[in-house]
This record gives structure tokens, sequence and C-alpha cells, in this order.
């Protein structure tokens, strides 16, 4: 076979070739040891000789161009085959993902630990109590004897005579103030119990109290405290307001509201400062020691951050509930 | 308390409107909820005249009037047959609009045109139900516009009155407010009555000074008992009262006015002229004015003639010795009763009357002279009669005014602001005030039962005053205190691990169903009962918060969700040694799959994963436990075990029992529990890790699957492999438990996997072989069990 023809045969060959394993055997046929280019080689002995650098030549120059064709054809295909691997792995990067379950804080714990951040970072210990109380520590050593009307607006659930599940968390500060000397300021958060069950009530429901304890604390000191809690806990823009009201337990009494933007005045928080009754009943000397208190229930902080308008969600724990916090 | 406006303005001359009022008493501690308009009526409601009354020519019901409401003559359609020609009438004219919201328009009754409408006093909002049309008791005016003049446009104030305050229960009270607090005068009604000097034989006798201190009465004789007069309902039901008779609207109307409740006996039912007064003797039974009858638990003050009880003191009076119809002389009892005594009268028997909630409160036992002759004066003004002079009046022992010293200084230190018009401000509320150098001797009204100490007039200064005017002061707290303590830290990551492991936080309730504690006693606690529950399946406090978790996830599968986890810190209660326990726990419990949103894990929730969660968690907290299997009731009896440290239980895992499920609804899904003692894994806690050095040399791992009968308890083999391993054992573990195709029945194949690693050189493959070979046959000898490969 001449030159040419080989020539001729390869191009049209390798055009054909639509494979890896194709161009492997055209490999084979052309450029191997026994391949058609490497057989002319073979053939030079059959060449007279003053003929054959220039026949040597020809197939040289023809094997490589062979070569280079080969070498274009394979990149090619190899090319080719990569893409095609690369599509076998082609993911769907629209398929949502596939979730890990995470828990979430309820969304009672959630506030409370914010409230709970607040006075920390200000000083205020945390301190806990019994929710099975003694009458004593809930109603009379908080200046509330038994035939005070005002244990009307504390309806308890009793477990015997004198004892009862604290109505809220103020006994935490008559204990506190049996063990410790003041100064003293701390916050007592947990779970208090009231008799009334409707979609604004829960017989269970969460507390935050607080008490400062030290010489020449005044309405000044309590105004100052609470208005950095609500502007720390609902924002800069927050006000207070303080509209005197009645507890047994602290004189001046206050019902505090809160200036939210978005809702306007809100009752929030009730407090007051100490009165000389309940630092009498723990042996403090009123004449040496004032102080302010204060309290607000949890859920209905919860209720107007989150815009939860049944209080009985709280205790429901719907997980999809649960899952929005 | 319900203060109608005008009431309010005939005692203080104000030029404020009623909102300003509203927000001044608001913010000087008479919360003002609310401001009502009781009547809604409004357009041309007349007085009128009948003048003229024909049948209806087609209709045997109707009547046909002619009233005159003096400027013209109305044609009027009735059904009230009872009318006559005489009779004073309301006459609502066209564009009226009624109390109901029914607008008046002229309206054909079979062929008659009615051009106007005569009202009932339901229709104009002045009593619940009415049969007639209203008629005056006596002549009145034709054409006087009855809204006005009858005050059915009356606004009326809703106010709280905090419990420590009842002087605000009245009318008067909350104008001295409004006095105090704008500077306008007070204006006390004065009483002009006209006295005669009759005797009669009458006596008062308190034999229970402690509970009644002072008693009076007063006399009246000849009265007609009837029907109010229009503006007196007004009032009254303006101010949340039913209209009942004239005699009868008086006390009511008195008692609003000045806080202080009165009662008027029929003479008639005094048996023996005479009232005595004294402890009930267990037992006694009375019907009183509601009709019912009670039965006294003994101790409650009674109003008696000496034989029969006419009225419970200070509560509610007697049916016997009311005031009816035919009542011509009265009793007026203006007495003080001991408000501790009032409080337990009325929480024994269950009653609460407008009359106990002032006494208990506690009301002026100064004012009763005044009271009664207000009343008198009230009574002849609309039901006529003669007042007798004399004044019955048994009043021992003079509460005296109190005196208070007050100290400026402690104003200050207590407001944190000067008030230099201290004097001013207490002196508007009716309290003497004498300015002596540093203080100031404050003499308290008896009104005022309150004000007892210091203290108590630097909140009427500071209220009065108005606290915007204090200014914030920087607080600075003793440097001694923690903030959180290492508990409470504790306790917030342990939710924290929970919830990376999946489980959502709930609250629940710590009472539950005592039924179902008793049905499934998962502990052996003795149960905190509650005396007064909210309701019968939240009646006692729960031992373990199974029962909590339990109707949370079935409450939660009852509402579709079916792939749940959850977990609660909350304490558990119980009674030990007579002593009341609250003992907290890390409790959780989850059914379905793992991680329902992750498409690629189909898991569902098992004892095993279950168990994996506490194990992470001990090894994190560096927590040593061993478990053992347990029967307990709630439990499914072979996938329950209890967690012990150190022999001590600090808790338990399991399967809910399905027959419990099933009972609940909950149907078709294995559900896993467990509950921690949260103190004692908080004490075992390692407080700091132990160092480990990162190792340096390779290791190698071998599995093994072995073949168990099912009740072997596999531990004992990864025990055996690290005590024949040795020192070069770094970890053995398991790595697949397997049941089903190629597994014998009645056994399980475990895999079980050991790591080699050497600290000072680099294991070869050989020597590995040939321990880990001595192991598995040390196994196999041990426990007569064979590898599956």
């Amino acid at each position: 076979m001449d030159l040419e023809t080989i020539e001729r045969e390869a191009v049209a060959r390798l055009q054909s070739v639509g494979s890896l394993q194709e161009l492997e055997q055209f490999r084979i046929e052309y450029l191997g040891k026994k391949g058609k280019v490497t057989s002319l080689l073979k053939d030079l002995k059959n060449i007279p000789p003053e003929e054959r650098p220039v026949f040597g030549k020809r197939v040289n120059e023809l094997k490589e161009k062979i070569e280079r064709l080969f070498e274009t054809k394979r990149e090619e295909l190899q090319k080719l085959a990569e893409r095609e691997a690369q599509e076998r792995l082609r993911v769907d990067v629209s398929i949502p993902g596939a979730r890990r379950k995470v828990g979430h804080t309820h969304p009672i714990s959630k506030v409370l630990e914010e409230i709970e951040r607040i006075f920390v970072s200000m000083g205020f210990d945390v301190v806990e109590g019994p929710e099975i109380e003694t009458t004593w520590h809930n109603f009379d050593a908080l200046n509330t004897p038994e035939w005070h009307p005002a244990r009307d607006e504390h309806d308890s659930f009793y477990i015997t005579k004198d004892l009862l599940l604290r109505t809220h968390t103020s006994p935490v500060q008559i204990r506190t103030m049996l063990e410790r000397k003041p100064p003293i300021a701390i916050i007592s958060p947990g779970r208090v119990y009231r008799r009334d069950y409707d979609a604004t009530h829960l017989p269970m429901f969460h507390q935050v109290e607080g008490l400062h304890v030290d010489r020449d604390l005044s309405v000044a000191h309590l105004k100052f405290t609470l208005e950095e809690f609500a502007r720390r806990m609902f924002g800069e823009k927050t006000k207070i307001r303080l509209r005197p009201s009645f507890f047994p337990f602290t004189e001046p009494s206050f019902e505090v509201d809160v200036f939210l933007p978005s809702h306007g005045w809100l009752e929030i928080l009730g407090a007051g400062m100490v009165d000389p009754n309940v630092f009498l009943n723990v042996g403090y000397d009123p004449e040496e020691w004032t102080g302010y208190a204060f309290g607000m229930g949890v859920e209905r902080i919860a209720m107007i951050k989150y815009g939860i308008t049944d209080i009985r969600e709280f205790v429901r724990n719907d997980v999809r509930f649960l899952s929005s916090y | 308390m319900r203060v109608p406006e005008s009431w309010l303005r005939e005692f203080v001359d104000l030029d404020w409107d009623i909102h300003t009022i509203a927000e001044r008493l608001t913010f000087s501690g008479t919360s003002v909820e609310d401001v009502l308009t009781p009547f809604n009526v409004s357009g041309e409601i007349l007085t009128g005249k009948i003048v003229d009354k024909k049948p209806h020519p087609s209709s045997e019901k109707l009547l046909v009037c002619s009233v005159d409401v003096g400027e013209r003559v109305y044609t009027v359609v009735t059904a009230d047959k009872s009318v006559k020609v005489g009779d004073f009438v309301v006459v609502a004219l066209p564009g009226t609009t009624l109390h109901n919201g029914t607008k008046v328009e002229p309206r054909n009754f079979a062929g008659v045109v009615s051009e106007a409408m005569l009202c009932s006093l339901e229709e104009l909002g002045l009593e619940e139900k009415s049969e007639v049309v209203y008629r005056f008791p006596s002549e009145v005016q034709l054409g006087l516009d009855v809204v006005k003049t009858f005050g059915l446009d009356e606004r009326v104030l809703e106010l709280e009155v905090t419990p420590n305050r009842p002087d605000c229960l009245s009318i008067y009270g909350v104008a001295r407010e409004l006095s105090a607090l704008s500077g306008r005068p007070l204006k006390k009604p004065v009483p002009h009555v006209v006295l005669t000097s009759e005797e009669e034989n009458f006596e008062v006798l308190v034999e229970d000074e402690q509970g009644c201190p002072r008693y009076t009465a007063r006399i009246m004789k000849g009265v007609r008992v009837g029907d109010s007069p229009l503006w007196m309902k007004a009032r009254l039901v303006a101010a949340g009262m039913r209209s009942i008779n004239n005699v009868v609207d008086c006390t009511n109307y008195v008692m609003l006015e000045t806080g202080h409740p009165v009662h008027a006996f029929d003479m008639r039912r005094l048996k023996h002229r005479r009232i005595v007064v004294r402890a009930a003797k267990g037992g006694e039974r009375v019907v009183l004015l509601d009709e019912k009858e009670y039965e006294l638990k003994g101790g409650e003050v009674v109003i008696t003639d000496g034989e029969n009880v006419l009225a419970l003191g200070g509560v509610m009076g007697g049916l016997e010795s009311g005031v009816r119809e035919d009542t011509e002389d009265l009793v007026l009892e203006v007495a003080y009763f001991d408000p501790v005594r009032i409080r337990k009268t009325s929480k024994s028997l269950g009653v609460s009357t407008e009359s106990s909630y002032r006494f208990e409160r506690g009301v002026d036992p100064n004012d009763a002279e005044y009271v009664s002759l207000r009343l008198s004066e009230l009574i002849q003004k609309v039901a006529g009669g003669v007042v007798l002079e004399r004044f019955w009046d048994v009043y021992p022992r003079k509460v005296e005014p109190r005196k208070i010293v007050l100290r400026k200084e402690r104003i200050r230190k207590i407001l944190g602001v000067e008030v230099v018009n201290a004097k001013d401000l207490l002196e508007g509320l009716e309290l003497k005030v004498e300015e002596a150098g540093d203080s100031y001797r404050v003499t308290v009204p008896t009104f005022r039962p309150d004000l007892e100490r210091e203290i108590d007039l630097i909140e009427e200064i500071g209220r009065i005053n108005g606290y915007e005017k204090i200014e914030p002061r920087v607080i600075s707290v003793p440097a001694v205190n923690v903030g959180w303590t290492k508990k409470q830290v504790f306790r917030r990551e342990l939710a924290q691990y929970m919830k990376g492991m999946g489980f959502d936080e709930v609250i629940t309730f710590s009472f539950v169903d005592g039924e179902f504690v008793k049905r499934y006693p998962i502990t052996d606690r003795e149960t905190v009962f509650l005396v007064n529950p909210i309701a019968s399946d939240m009646n006692v406090m729960r031992p373990s918060q199974f029962y909590s978790l339990v109707s949370v996830f079935a409450e939660n599968f009852k509402r579709q969700n079916r792939d749940i986890k959850l977990f609660e810190i909350g304490k558990v209660y119980y009674k030990s040694g007579g002593e009341y326990v609250e003992e907290e726990t890390l409790a959780a419990i989850c059914g379905g799959l793992e991680n329902p949103r992750d498409y690629t894990d189909k898991r569902e929730t098992s004892f095993y994963t279950v168990k994996g969660v506490l194990d992470e968690l001990f090894e994190r907290l560096g927590v040593e436990v061993s478990y053992e299997r347990i029967v307990r009731p709630g439990l499914f009896p072979t996938r329950a075990a209890r967690v012990l440290i150190g022999g001590e239980e600090i808790g338990f895992l399991g399967m809910v029992d399905p027959e419990l499920l099933r009972e609940i609804d909950v149907k078709g899904k294995d559900v896993y529990f467990f509950e921690l003692k949260l103190q004692k894994l908080f004490e075992s806690t390692r407080k700091i890790p132990t160092y480990r050095p990162t190792p340096r040399f390779p290791s190698i791992r071998r599995d093994v699957s072995i073949l168990v009968p099912k009740d072997f308890e596999s531990l004992k083999i990864v025990r055996l492999f690290e005590k024949v391993g040795g020192s070069v054992v770094e970890e053995v573990g398991v790595s697949d438990v397997y049941e089903g195709k190629g597994v014998p029945d009645g056994y399980v194949s475990v895999t079980f996997y050991v790591v080699f690693r050497s600290v000072d050189r680099t294991l070869t493959d050989e020597e590995v072989n040939e321990l880990f070979e001595k192991m598995v046959l040390e196994v196999e000898k041990t426990f007569g069990v064979r590898r599956r490969f």
C-alpha cells in the first residue's frame, strides 16, 4: 500500500472514530508495533538504498501527521467522556436540602432567658425557690394577712391548710432576705399558680420578680432600673410610666406601663418601694434600708413580643407552634 | 365601681372634661377602665299626657290614644291596655333611637297610623324587662326633654378601686380625689330634714361589740312605699344597680354616694321593739333578700329583734324584715361592722354583696350620724313620712382619728424628689396637717383606714404630686453578685444539648390527672394532691414528667403531628416522710422518624437511638453510668431500663406501653420516654475535662459479628474484649445490631468493632490479627456464642 492510500484511509478512519476504545483500535492498527505505518518502516529494507532517505522521511512525516491527528482526536474524545461522566453525577440544585432535625426553644424559655440576661448584666443575682410554699412566705411575710381582701386577687391552689402553690415568686425574696444581709439585688424567675383558666389566664404561668435593697434607694432608682429594662427588652425608643396602684408588700405601689411604638401603652410590670412591714418581717431595719421590688408575667411579655393572641398556645405545645421559635 | 358623671360633678366643680377626669384619676391610683353610656337613647323623647283613648277599630289587642306633649297632640297606638286617660307618659317621637337600638318611625297598625310611641322603662334602658309603658307616679310638665331632664345621656366612669381604698367606693370619695387633684373645693351635701320630737318605745342592744363596734338606728313613720322618681332610677341604673322601690332605692343611693352601706327594716317585723346585735350560733337559719335560706356557721354578726334573725349584719337583709309595698314605719340602720368578721362571713357563706364588699374593706365608723340624716332626708323627699329626732347610737369605744408624724427627709428619701407643697397635697385629701420643724403632724380622718403609717402618707404625697415628676437615678449594684449560678448554667446547657439532638422544648402544667397516675404508677412515690384543683384531670402534682409528656405527645398526635421529639426541664413533686419534695428532672419523649425532613434518612426512633442520646450526653458530661433492665407500669416490659450512677438510680428510659397509648388514641407508633434527675446529674458531672494527648501513631480497626441469644447482654462481650485486648485496645463498640434473614430465631447478630492503637509505635497487621483472634476465641469460649463472619 502506498503512503498516500494509507494517509487517506487513516484520515477517513479517524473521522469515523466515536469512542476512546475505537481510537485505541485505530492506534494499534496504524501506530502500533505491527501497525500500518510502523510496517512501512519495516519495508524500508525492500527499498533501494538511494531512495531510502527520502522514503524514510516521508514515512516519518506521515507518522507524525497521523500522530497529531490521533492526539487531537484523543483530546476531543477525552473531553466528551469527561462531560458524560459529569452529566451522570448531575444533581438538582433546586431540590430542598435534606434537613437534620434540630429542636426549638419554647418561647417562654426564650423570653425568660432574655429577661434574666438583662438583669444579670445589670448586676442582679438569679435566685430560685420552692413552688410548694408556706402561706407565711407567700402571704403573711409579704404583708398580706389571712383576712386581707387582697388575697382575693390571688385565688390559690392549696396542698394543706398552710401549704399552697406559690401565687407569685415574691416568697423567694423573703427567703433570700432571711438568708442574706443587705445590700442585695436579685431576680427570681419561675412557675407560679393561680386558679384561673381562659384565653388570657393559665393556672400555671411564669413570673420574674426583682428586689433591690440598699441604703437610700428611692422611686427614682426604681424608675431607672425599669426604664433600662424596658429599653433593652423592647428597644431604644421605649418609654415607661408609673400608675399608682396597690400591692400589700410595696408602698408606694405602681403598675408600670411600657410604651411600644407598635402597640401604644401596655401594662407590663407591677412595682413599688418595699413596704416597711416586709423588712420588719425579715429582720431588716426599715430606717436603715430601703428598696424597690418589681414583677412581671413572662407569658404576657412573650405574647406582646411575638403577637400571640391565645395564652393557651404556650401549654398546648403543638410542634408546629414550637418550631416557629 | 361605676360613677355617673353628673353625680360626681354635684360634689366638685371641675372644668375638666370626662376624659381628663379619667386620666387624672388613673394616674393618681384610681384606675378608670372605661367610660360607659348605659342608656344609649337619643332623639326626641318627651313627657306627655294621655288625653283620649279609643279602642282600635279592627284589633281588640290595641288601643288608640291621643297624647298631648304640650305643643301638639299625637295619635299613638299601644298594646298596653292598662293606659288611662290622665296618665303622664314618656313619648318617643319619630327619629328616636331606643335602648335596644330600634328606631321609632310612624307605623301603620291595621289601618291606624301611630305617629309616636309610648315608652316602657325597658325601652329607655332603665330596667331589664317591662310589662307596661312607663307612667310617672305624679304630674309632670308636658313636653320636657326626658333624656336631658332625667339624665339618660349620662356617661359613667367605670373604676377599678384597689382593695386599700374603701373611701373610693363612693361617689363622694371619688369627688374628694378630684378635688385634691384639681384644687377645686369639695361640696358636701347638707341634709335638710324635718325632725319630729315624737317618742318611740325602742331600744338598741349590742352584745357583739367586737363584730359591731357601732350601731345606730333612726325611726321614720308614715312613709309611702312606691316607685322611685325617674331621676333616681336613672342614677341607680347608671351606677349598675336595679330599682326596687323608693325606700330601698334611697338606701342604695346613700350607699353609693357616701360609701356607707345602710339598711331599712319594716318596723312591724321587729317583735319586741328592739334591735339586738349578736354573734350567730351555729345552725341558725335565715332567709335573706335573695330568697335563699342560709344555715349560719356561728360567729356571723346577726341583727335580731331579740327573737328572730332580721338580717345578716353588713352583708344582706332578711326577706322577712325587709321593706314591702305596705310598709309604713321604718327602722333605719347605719352601723359599722368589723372588716375581718364581715369577710369571714362573706367567705364562709359564699355571699358577696355591695355591702359586704365595702365593710370588709373598711367603712368610716364616724359618719353614721351624717349618713343617717342624709338617708332620712332622701326617704322623706321621695316617700314622705316623719323622721324621729331621737337617734339611737351604741358606740362604746369611739374610733379616734389617727395621728402620724411625717418626716420631711423621709419623703425625699423614699420618693427621690423634693415635694415642697406636701402639706397642701395632704390637706386636699381632707387630712389635717400641722407643720412642726422637720416634720408634719398629720391627723387622718377615719374614712381613710388605709393611712396608718408615715409611709402611707408618703404614698399619698407621691400619687397626688404625680410620679412623672421624678427623674430616674442610676443604680449601683453590690459587686458580690454572681448572676447565674453554675446549676442554672448547667440547666441551660442541657436544654441546648437536647435541642441539638432534635428535641423541641415544651412547658407543661405541673398538675396532672390523678387517675392516670394511679393507673400507671411509674414511680412508687407518694402523690401530692391539690385540695382545690381547677379541674378533676388536673388534681395532683406530677410525680414524674411521664404523665405530662405522654399527654402532650398524644395531643400532638391527635393534631396529625407524627414525628415528635419533645423534652422538658421541670419539677416533679412527691411526699416523703411527711415532707413535700420538689425535684427537678430532664424528661423527653419521642416517636416517629428521627429526621422527618431528611429524605436521605428513613430511620425511626428506637430504643437504641434514644439510649444513644443519653450515652452521648453522659460522655460529654464525663458521667459514668450503668443500665439495668426494669419492669415498670407504663413501660413495655422488655424495653425498659434504669440508669444508675454508682448504684443510685438517677433515671430511666423505655418504650411507652402500647396499651396505654391505645387508650389515648396513639396507634401504630413506638414511643420512647426517658427522665433523669437533674441534681444528681449536675453533681456527678466532671467539672474539668481530663487532658488526653492527641494520638501520634495510626490505629487499626477490626470488626466481628457474633450471634448472641436475644436475652444476652452484649455489654459483657465489650468488657471481655477490653480485658483480653489490654492496653493496645483503644475503643470497643457496636457497629450493627441485626435480626432477620440469616439469623436464627431467638438470636441477634451484633457486630463489634475494636480499635487498636499503641501510644509508642505503629502496630502491625500481623500482631493485631493474632490478638483479635485471641479475643474473639475467648469470647466464644466464655459465653458459648459463635461468630457469623
